[in-house]
């Protein structure tokens, strides 16, 4: 799996460099989902463009099942932020445009399956700007998924819709990714979603730049979580890591 | 009747009526009423003798579009695409794209004599320019995310440019060319009424000099019924390329 070892960035300015990422040590469980935490502008991005070798690091190594990574792999598939989808190809054709890249020929049956899987198979000839958030995010992880990846990088892929919508993909996502035994990574601000859908949650020092804890947890996406008290007790946790260095 | 269509209709209507009042008003023999300029217009068309002039006039503002579309699209896209390209040819754009081409006429004529090329080549030369800093400012506004997708789908660099670049950039090629159509018709006549013996250019300033008004203006509203139509035409190859865009198109 990837492992994030004494990982650093730095960009360069023309008023000198900024480091944007210290010494990260990190690595993604197998077939299980590590929820990233942290402030806007902490670097999180930073760091899974990093493990899916579209950043290359300046300090460290980046590795994959051993070998070191330098450029992006198969294996790796990324969920972006503004889910990424070409507005001139239909919902079909951005989900099945990584097996038709390889020239594989049963893309049209495989894509289908997947639409019906992912619930938009109405929208298969859809453009993106004919979607709702909630389909186009679908669309999204289909493309993702479709070239049978093993790990899942994810952007905070739920920051641009609705509590609804949220809540449903949160589940249809961590029911997906457990059927393909995807190990996933989950980049986000929110506290509580990386504790619904993290089986390990890596909170980002205060300031950002580098990861102050790992935290064992056990992911649990039902409503009741949320009103429990080991949810307030854990979120009180996270929240401290987050805040540790500043005084008030 | 669609809004749309009435709305052009009532427009065309309103600009019949002003050139009417404009001719009474005036009472010039160099400005005739509309309905003169239209009934020559219809006896030379259905008679034949504007055909050859309006098909000479249109294979040149195809041709010197196509000529210019070819040169711009390679030049545009590595520009916007590949740092070093736009870094040594952007200050050579930025001062060849001010300077009036049409200047350039007699020498182009030197170089290449007094037939099609010509003419061809100044259209091309003038509207190359706004193409190339379209088709650049296009490929350069392609947003990261997208880029950064087809680089973990492990895309080589002509799948990048077949699904990614060329139709991100095909409808700021298309409004270009529909902005540079105007300019293409003008640079057309010009070029038709220097050292030319065809074309609607010609045959309007040929009618100009020998009085003839009414045959004057049918030739003007055979240019203009000619870039219309190259208007529609534009429109009609984009709405089918760009059909992801029909919604904004239309609004």
């Amino acid at each position: 799996m990837i492992t994030l070892s004494n990982v650093g960035l730095v960009y360069k300015a023309p008023e000198g460099g900024f480091a944007v990422l210290e010494r990260i040590n990190l690595s993604v469980p197998r077939e299980k989902t590590l929820a990233v935490v942290g402030v806007s502008g902490s670097g999180k991005t930073s760091m899974l463009h990093i493990m899916a070798g579209l950043l290359a690091p300046t300090a460290g190594k980046v590795e994959y099942d051993g070998v070191e990574l330098k450029e992006p792999r198969r294996e790796i598939a990324v969920v972006f932020q503004e889910y990424g989808l070409f507005p001139w190809k239909t919902l079909a054709e951005n989900v099945g445009l990584p097996l038709r890249l390889r020239g594989d020929k049963r893309e049209r049956k495989q894509v289908d399956v997947l639409l019906k899987r992912l619930g938009i198979i109405e929208q298969r000839n859809k453009y993106p700007n004919q979607l709702s958030g909630g389909q186009r995010q679908r669309a999204a992880v289909g493309r993702a998924i479709i070239g049978g990846p093993k790990v899942l990088l994810m952007d905070e892929p739920f920051s641009a819709l609705d509590p609804l919508t949220r809540q449903l993909l949160r589940q249809d996502i961590s029911l997906l990714c457990t059927e393909k035994k995807l190990s996933c990574v989950l980049v986000t601000h929110s506290i509580e979603e990386a504790l619904m859908m993290g089986d390990q949650i890596a909170v980002f020092a205060p300031g950002g730049q580098s990861i102050s804890g790992v935290l064992s947890n056990e992911g649990r996406l039902d409503q009741d979580f949320l009103a429990s008290t080991e949810f307030l007790r854990r979120s009180g946790q996270i929240r401290k890591m987050l805040e540790g260095g500043y005084e008030t | 009747m669609k809004r749309k269509h009435f709305d052009a209709f009532i427009a065309f209507a309103a600009l019949l009526l002003l050139w009417h009042i404009a001719s009474i008003l005036l009472n010039k023999a160099f400005l005739p009423k509309p309905a003169d300029a239209i009934w020559a217009f219809l006896r030379l068309f259905i008679g034949g003798e504007l055909t050859d002039h309006i098909l000479s006039s249109a294979c040149r503002i195809l041709g010197g579009t196509v000529l210019a579309l070819v040169l711009a699209a390679p030049t545009g896209l590595a520009m916007g695409r590949i740092a070093a390209v736009d870094r040594v040819l952007f200050p050579f754009i930025s001062l060849l794209y001010p300077i009036p081409k049409v200047v350039f006429l007699p020498i182009i004529i030197v170089l290449f004599g007094l037939g099609n090329s010509p003419k061809i080549f100044l259209i091309a030369l003038v509207i190359y320019f706004q193409l190339v800093t379209i088709i650049r400012d296009s490929a350069k506004s392609i947003p990261d995310q997208q880029v950064q997708a087809m680089r973990t789908m492990n895309a080589r660099p002509a799948q990048t440019l077949r699904h990614l670049i060329l139709p991100c950039c095909l409808p700021g090629i298309f409004t270009s060319l529909r902005s540079t159509l105007g300019m293409s018709v003008a640079v057309l006549y010009i070029a038709e009424t220097f050292a030319s013996f065809s074309g609607l250019g010609y045959y309007i300033s040929n009618r100009m000099d020998c009085r003839e008004y009414n045959e004057m203006y049918a030739g003007i509203i055979a240019l203009s019924l000619l870039g219309g139509a190259m208007y529609i035409l534009l429109e009609l190859i984009e709405k089918r390329l760009c059909r992801w865009n029909i919604p904004l198109l239309d609004k």
